[in-house]
């Protein structure tokens, strides 16, 4: 049985991306207010202008361009910057390349990263790179996150160290550091190095970062208040508070006031990230009462909450390439293989796309429990037995939880039943239903229930009429459109007589 | 005098645009007015003359023009500053001569002249100098563009320049490309001290962030991070501005733009707001960048030498500026004496075509 995305919970971790897309998506801009230098210095761009328009040559174009690019004044200098650019200008390709960008016709920088490089070619880069310069400290962070996204913790904590050590109070390298070390699984870690980074007071980024944390280690917050205060205090512009109302409406989400909640997420939608978006649409399946405008979604990078809002919707082809982003964007996250997985095998039955975004999914996490799982179902609804059972035999069961538990007796159930071997495959999900009981797994009852008629009627036995009826009859009711669709699935196949 | 009278006036020529066709004082004879001329730095203070000595020697002549302060909103306040920043340069040169500062433009004279003046402000005081063929821009553009062996010649020398300056406790402070003059036998020199720094003595701009060019500023001074140190924030300074200069000799930008231009916008100067420490990170990341440009421009021979040196120059960080053995032992962290053998060697290496050209 495939398993889906557990929208229980959420926190709003630290998006994780590579340095220079976080730094386009505004997320690394100064919080504090401007200072007014003590005294106007001279910048002599008229002395320049005048030198130039006298010469027009290329070293006085130049010097003029590069003087007032940095004064900011390249408008004035338009006509040097497409002196510049005439083919025998005699200028280097330096002063060219800067005469483009002034005159607005350099290629639209392609900050989404998706991909022109591999991991493994990127970390070569960084590493000659690095040799270079050592000093680096977003070099070493980026890095990291190739080595995360490779599967090799160590070297990506190594580099993460040496990141943290050279810049130890910065946002991109703290909230980095923070999502690596949950990546790892070691929140505690993530935890410690917000509450001791002297940055972190006075950070509403780092101050967010810190109570989702806490959060998820379940610890109390050293920054609640302090939080609150900046978010009453007026003296940041609402898209440095968005990820900090969000935090604090989950927690207020956690204890119960819904009111509250209700109050802060609308203020994180003031100039929302879109990790606060994925958030609130998130909380919206909790009931919440808010709305999400089209506008919200449409921002850059809402992958994840485009990939839900499709999937809450029935829009599953949408959701699916939704994932596919959304995967490309947290490369070494297991959550959108194993939303876009459950998209591609349940509700399209596209077994080799789920195959394709589990393999994706799982060279980040390779004993992730449930990208394994999603990988064994696709393999076996394709009758790729073997490898389907080599997979399997992956999964360390011993680790699993509860829920997880029940899907791996109903995807061991399906192993059996592909092949051939219908009572132990019935017995198996029989347990898995056995274990399902309660309000909590609701919903996992009624998958393996109809994951189990759908494999009855698969194998044409005589209980399949049975079993079908049993699991019309459990999943009365349901609302969730996947299920609907699997119980549309179940209806129309046709027993033996 | 009120300064809307003196620019009701604007049409007419001021004292020190009128000097054309005088003789001054040592036989000085005052050829032409120029509208701009290789020595001509000094903004819009100052009016430049080609003239010419009794032996037939020709010299550039910078005159004090006192009617432009005149037009600002508080004349007395800018007269002061103008008299001030003369007497500043004209002691700072003198001091240079008497020096013997081989690689500084001195002057070679200075004086004042009485011309009529209906406002009564007839005096005009002038400084007489050597005259240079250009600037490093004008020999940027004259030589073959990949002539090596020059521009590491004129790096020696501007090197030697700064160095024979920080000798006498004098920081530059406004080292760019059009304050290196270059001279008939091809040798540079450092030109313009007006902005420049004296320690332990008061200098009209050393109350000024950046008492230089503010688009070839190093980054801590852009960044508004200002070391109590005098070494630190004034030589340092010259440092980069050395380093800059490297830069500028292969791409034809400072490495200030070169930076800028791999800087996030909500990174560059006129937008953070943050301090300096939390800005280093992306300054350094666009630094490497910048560096990274520059190497491309460098031939291949050359390249390691120019890049290793323009690291070490312009290093974002002022406390980790200079040659690594200067800044671990007690002397001076930016002396450039390291430099100047370095681009000596370079320089002769490539007069012998050493240098495999692009």
């Amino acid at each position: 049985m495939p398993a889906f995305l557990d929208q229980k919970d959420r926190k709003i971790i630290p998006r994780w991306r590579d340095f220079k897309t976080t730094a386009s998506l505004g997320e690394l801009q100064s919080t504090k207010q401007a200072v007014s230098p003590t005294s106007k210095p001279e910048d002599f761009l008229e002395t320049k202008i005048r030198d130039w328009q006298k010469q027009r040559t290329a070293s006085f174009a130049s010097d003029l361009l590069g003087a007032a690019f940095v004064l900011g004044r390249q408008n004035e200098v338009r006509d040097a910057a497409e002196f510049i650019l005439t083919k025998d200008s005699g200028a280097t390709r330096a002063a060219r390349s800067l005469a483009t960008k002034v005159l607005g016709r350099t290629p639209p920088d392609d900050t989404s990263q998706l991909v022109t490089l591999n991991p493994r070619q990127r970390i070569h880069f960084l590493r000659t790179r690095l040799g270079d310069e050592p000093r680096n400290s977003l070099a070493w962070v980026d890095m990291a996150r190739e080595y995360a996204i490779l599967a090799m913790p160590d070297k990506a904590a190594f580099a993460m160290d040496i990141g943290t050590k050279l810049a130890p109070e910065n946002r991109f390298i703290l909230r980095s550091a923070a999502r690596l070390h949950i990546h790892l699984d070691d929140p505690e870690r993530a935890h410690h190095l917000l509450l001791k980074a002297e940055s972190t007071p006075t950070d509403p980024w780092l101050v967010a970062a810190e109570i989702a944390i806490s959060q998820l280690v379940k610890q109390p917050s050293k920054f609640i208040k302090r939080g609150r205060g900046m978010l009453s205090a007026g003296s940041y512009s609402p898209f440095h508070l968005t990820e900090l109302a969000s935090a604090l409406a989950t927690s207020e989400m956690d204890a119960g006031n819904v009111r509250n909640a209700k109050k802060l997420f609308r203020q994180a939608l003031e100039k929302p990230t879109e990790n606060s978006v994925a958030q609130v649409e998130w909380a919206l399946t909790h009931s919440l009462g808010i709305e999400l405008s089209p506008q919200h979604l449409l921002m850059p990078y809402s992958f994840e909450a485009r990939a839900l809002d499709a999937f809450y919707t029935g829009s599953w082809r949408q959701s699916l390439q939704e994932s596919w982003a959304w995967l490309k964007d947290q490369p070494f996250s297991s959550r959108p293989a194993i939303h876009g997985s459950y998209v591609a095998s349940v509700a399209l039955s596209d077994f080799e796309e789920g195959e394709q975004l589990t393999r994706l999914g799982l060279t980040a996490n390779p004993h992730d429990f449930l990208l394994l799982n999603n990988l064994v179902f696709s393999l076996a609804s394709m009758g790729k037995l073997e490898e389907a059972e080599e997979t399997f035999a992956k999964i360390n069961r011993a680790a699993l939880s509860p829920s997880n538990e029940v899907v791996w007796l109903a995807t061991r159930g399906l192993l059996y039943y592909r092949g051939g071997q219908l009572q132990e495959g019935r017995a198996l999900y029989q347990q898995a239903i056995e274990k399902a009981r309660g309000e909590p797994f609701r919903r996992l009852r009624m998958m393996a229930t109809i994951f189990w008629a759908l494999q009855e009627l698969h194998s044409n036995s005589f209980e399949a009429k049975e079993v079908k009826a049993f699991a019309l009859d459990q999943s009365k009711g349901a609302s969730d459109l996947d299920i609907q669709l699997l119980l549309q699935r179940l209806s129309s196949e046709e027993t033996s007589p | 005098m009120s300064a809307s009278s003196v620019s009701s006036q604007a049409a007419v020529p001021s004292p020190a645009e009128r000097l054309a066709g005088r003789t001054l004082s040592g036989g000085w004879k005052v050829l032409e007015l120029l509208s701009s001329s290789p020595n001509s730095t000094g903004g819009r203070f100052s009016k430049g003359y080609l003239v010419e000595s009794k032996d037939g020697v020709k010299a550039f002549l910078k005159a004090l023009d006192y009617s432009e302060a005149l037009r600002g909103p508080d004349p007395a306040r800018a007269l002061q500053a103008l008299t001030t920043a003369y007497n500043f340069e004209r002691d700072i040169l003198e001091h240079c001569k008497d020096r013997r500062l081989t690689r500084i433009v001195t002057a070679i004279t200075n004086g004042k002249i009485e011309v009529d003046d209906l406002a009564g402000l007839g005096l005009v005081e002038y400084l007489i100098f050597e005259l240079a063929e250009g600037d490093a821009r004008t020999r940027m553009d004259a030589v073959a563009r990949f002539d090596v062996a020059w521009r590491l010649r004129a790096l020696h020398n501007i090197a030697t320049g700064l160095r024979q300056l920080h000798g006498e406790g004098i920081a530059h402070q406004d080292l760019k490309p059009s304050n290196v003059l270059v001279f008939h036998n091809k040798s540079s020199k450092l030109a313009d001290l007006g902005r420049s720094v004296v320690k332990n003595k008061p200098s009209p701009f050393e109350g000024l962030e950046i008492a230089g060019d503010l688009s070839y500023a190093p980054p801590e001074l852009l960044y508004h991070h200002i070391s109590s140190d005098w070494s630190r924030r004034r030589l340092g300074c010259d440092a980069y501005l050395l380093g800059s200069m490297v830069v500028f000799f292969f791409t034809g930008l400072s490495m200030t733009s070169l930076w800028m231009s791999e800087l996030h916008p909500a990174h560059c100067p006129q937008s953070w707001s943050g301090s300096f420490g939390e800005i280093m990170p992306y300054l350094r990341d666009a630094f490497g960048r910048a560096v990274d440009r520059f190497k491309d421009h460098v031939v291949e021979g050359l390249r390691n030498s120019l890049v290793e040196v323009t690291r070490e120059l312009c290093e974002p960080d002022p406390t980790h500026r200079g040659h690594p053995r200067d800044r671990s032992g007690i002397g001076n962290q930016y002396s450039l004496e390291r430099y100047i053998s370095r681009f000596e060697l370079l320089a002769k290496k490539a007069e012998y075509g050493w240098f495999k050209e692009i």
